[in-house]
């Protein structure tokens, strides 16, 4: 048996793609799913990510509606339907999609761009390339790009930030989508759109296109209403939604007292239609004595003309800064600073090049499933760091991590008691890349994250009433 | 790709779910290949595709060394597979009606492939992980030891006694075929 057999035969397993994107997706946005991964401001750009092909399946996802529409649309609309993007296929019903011819060989790699649309936020560019790119250093069936638009330098540009691609082998090369946030505050209709793409798989170039990009004015419905939470340390403005020709676009400003929580909001028409909300994009934000304000716009599926009301179901991920306690007790108890949970520590011992941390959750909601069980016990495992108290505050708060040979952020967790939430920690204070010199009990910082005990909370919905008429 | 996929990993890791989310799509056939060779339906290894990048994404923060992120991955995976199994509490054998779907969907001379998937599937759990990971993964003999955390001696064991069940099993199709 050799790896080639192997292979062949694992491959037989066919692999429903779109399913398993949706899994991957709801994985991702998992409701209480808090984490403590949490998104900054996000300063660095998405990178170019190449996309690994469907070889095997194809997948037989074929959405009935699109197709409907597409039997009537032009040629072009044929691209945005392979990348699933229904927006694209209005656009193109519309004739609203610009076709663009600008073709460029370098290095024996030419990269073609054949459409471009403007819609609400969003700004698509299609395009091809060929299999010459397949000389490069990627692994056959992946395409990755390095490129910078209006002249700016590696990550430090904004329209990488909210950037996505599709990819799809098709002959002689592949075709590919690009779609962007629109990264500024005022929207010009009308603008050029220089692109330079640095390298392909490696492979040098440059090539350089300038896009036209257009679209006509959005349609505006300033709404300008506020809701407060007090006990959560919020405040929600409703600024407006903007309504381009196939989807629409909403901007809210966020106060929040806490700079870490995240708020994501839904929003539901009178006649119950649910309109999906995209990534944010943030246009503003500033610390304010009333806490940090934050203006987003985000990308919204198209609002209806004929609505009398939305309603908006916000929701809140909490965020909770680290707690932090010198261990030169035996025993001792920590609590969040924002919520009813904490930490009680029985026993401090050190066993050898280990360290072990015996302790109870406290505070925790009665009857936990075992699933939850489960994942807090795998939780725990990262959830403690141990750190050098002299080098605490060379912790980056952008990045944090503890300073390399000067602290440990894994342990190994043993539950002992499932009803009591009683657990042990050990922690291999000799780890290769992780551990602490001169390791002295006394000395040593725990810092612990509460912020994945905490649910995220459905806030009280909203409602904003239209006048009849309104457009 | 190496080079894209170090910085998706970066970026990931300081909590950007759109680059985590990218990073999980650019392996999600193996992942979900994974998953299946162990739960033996699309749910189940839908169930845990969802459930690992889950767990993967609210721990990616303490990923220190960004060219471990599919090791890390893959255990998840694994162990994600192993609770399903466990709270279904039966290991569903490889019928011949999901062998019979499966080949609907193949060519006939994949006759041997398929045998030999199914004799994949009835491997015991940990030999199987280490023949997966062995071979599908071709991941060294030190990189299992980490992915199943085991010593590197367990491994070479687990994979000398799965290659000889699996050729055990080729042995007896054989024979049937023959008798």
């Amino acid at each position: 048996m050799d790896n080639q057999e192997f292979n062949t035969a694992i491959e037989q397993i066919p692999v429903p793609k779109e399913k398993v994107f949706c899994a991957i997706s709801k994985g991702i946005n998992k409701d209480g799913n808090k984490g403590t991964a949490k998104k900054k401001k996000v300063l660095t750009g998405v990178a170019t990510a190449a996309a690994l092909l469907g070889i095997t399946v194809t997948s037989g996802f074929v959405n009935p509606t699109m197709n409907k529409v597409l039997a009537k649309a032009p040629l072009i609309g044929g691209i945005f339907q392979e990348f699933n993007d229904e927006t694209g296929v209005e656009l193109a019903n519309q004739d609203a999609v610009t076709e663009l011819n600008q073709a460029i060989t370098k290095n024996g790699v030419t990269v073609k761009l054949t459409s471009a649309y403007f819609d609400g936020s969003v700004v698509s560019i299609t395009g091809f390339v060929d299999e010459g790119v397949e000389k490069g250093g990627n692994e056959k069936g992946e395409v990755s790009f390095d490129m910078n638009f209006e002249h700016n330098k590696g990550d430090d540009d904004p329209w990488l930030r909210g950037k996505s691609n599709d990819l799809k082998k098709v002959e002689n090369g592949y075709e590919f989508q690009w779609k962007m946030q629109y990264p500024y505050k005022t929207f010009k209709e009308n603008f050029t759109l220089p692109i330079t793409i640095h390298n392909i798989n490696g492979i040098e170039g440059e090539w350089n296109f300038d896009i036209p990009i257009k679209q006509e004015k959005n349609r505006s419905l300033v709404m300008n209403q506020e809701q407060e939470y007090l006990d959560d340390g919020v405040k929600l403005r409703i600024k407006e939604i903007l309504t381009a020709k196939a989807s629409s676009s909403f901007v809210y400003e966020t106060v929040q007292k806490y700079k870490g929580d995240e708020i994501y909001i839904k929003a539901v028409d009178n006649k119950g239609k649910v309109y999906k909300l995209g990534n944010p994009t943030y246009l503003e934000e500033s610390k304010q004595e009333d806490g940090y304000h934050r203006t987003v716009r985000t990308e919204m599926t198209k609002l209806n003309s004929d609505i009398t009301s939305l309603t908006f179901y916000p929701q809140i991920n909490f965020a909770d800064p680290k707690v932090e306690q010198l261990v030169d007790k035996k025993s001792f108890a920590i609590k969040s600073t924002r919520y009813n949970v904490g930490l009680q520590v029985n026993a401090v011992s050190q066993k050898g090049g280990n360290l072990v941390i015996d302790y109870q959750l406290t505070g925790l909601p009665q009857n936990l499933s075992k699933e939850k069980l489960e994942t807090i016990n795998h939780n725990l495992a990262y959830q403690f760091w141990l750190v050098d108290k002299d080098y605490v505050s060379e912790i980056d708060p952008d990045n944090p991590w503890p300073p390399k040979n000067h602290g440990i952020p894994f342990n190994k967790v043993k539950m002992i008691d499932e009803a009591a939430a009683h657990f042990q920690s050990t922690f291999d204070l000799n780890g290769e890349e992780e551990r602490i010199e001169n390791f002295k009990l006394e000395n040593t910082m725990l810092l612990f994250d509460f912020s994945s005990f905490v649910p995220s909370k459905e806030l009280k919905p909203f409602t904003i009433e239209f006048p009849v008429g309104n457009e | 790709m190496e080079i894209e996929n170090y910085r998706l990993v970066k970026k990931a890791i300081k909590g950007n779910k759109r680059a985590f989310e990218k990073l999980v799509q650019l392996h999600y056939e193996r992942i979900y290949r994974t998953a299946y060779l162990y739960v033996h339906n699309e749910e189940d290894a839908l169930d845990v595709v969802q459930e690992a990048t889950y767990q993967a994404f609210i721990s990616i923060h303490s990923l220190k060394s960004p060219e471990y992120f599919m090791t890390c991955f893959t255990r998840i995976v694994i162990r994600c597979s192993g609770q399903i199994l466990k709270r279904k509490s039966k290991v569903v054998p490889m019928s011949d009606e999901i062998l019979s779907n499966l080949q609907g969907t193949v060519n006939p001379n994949m006759e041997e492939s398929l045998q030999l998937l199914q004799a994949i599937q009835q491997l015991r759990e940990n030999y199987r992980t280490a023949i997966i990971l062995f071979y599908y993964y071709d991941y060294s003999i030190k990189t299992i030891s980490s992915v199943m955390e085991i010593p590197e001696s367990t491994v070479k064991t687990y994979l000398s006694r799965g290659k000889a069940e699996l050729k055990k099993f080729y042995k007896n199709e054989e024979d049937k075929c023959h008798g």
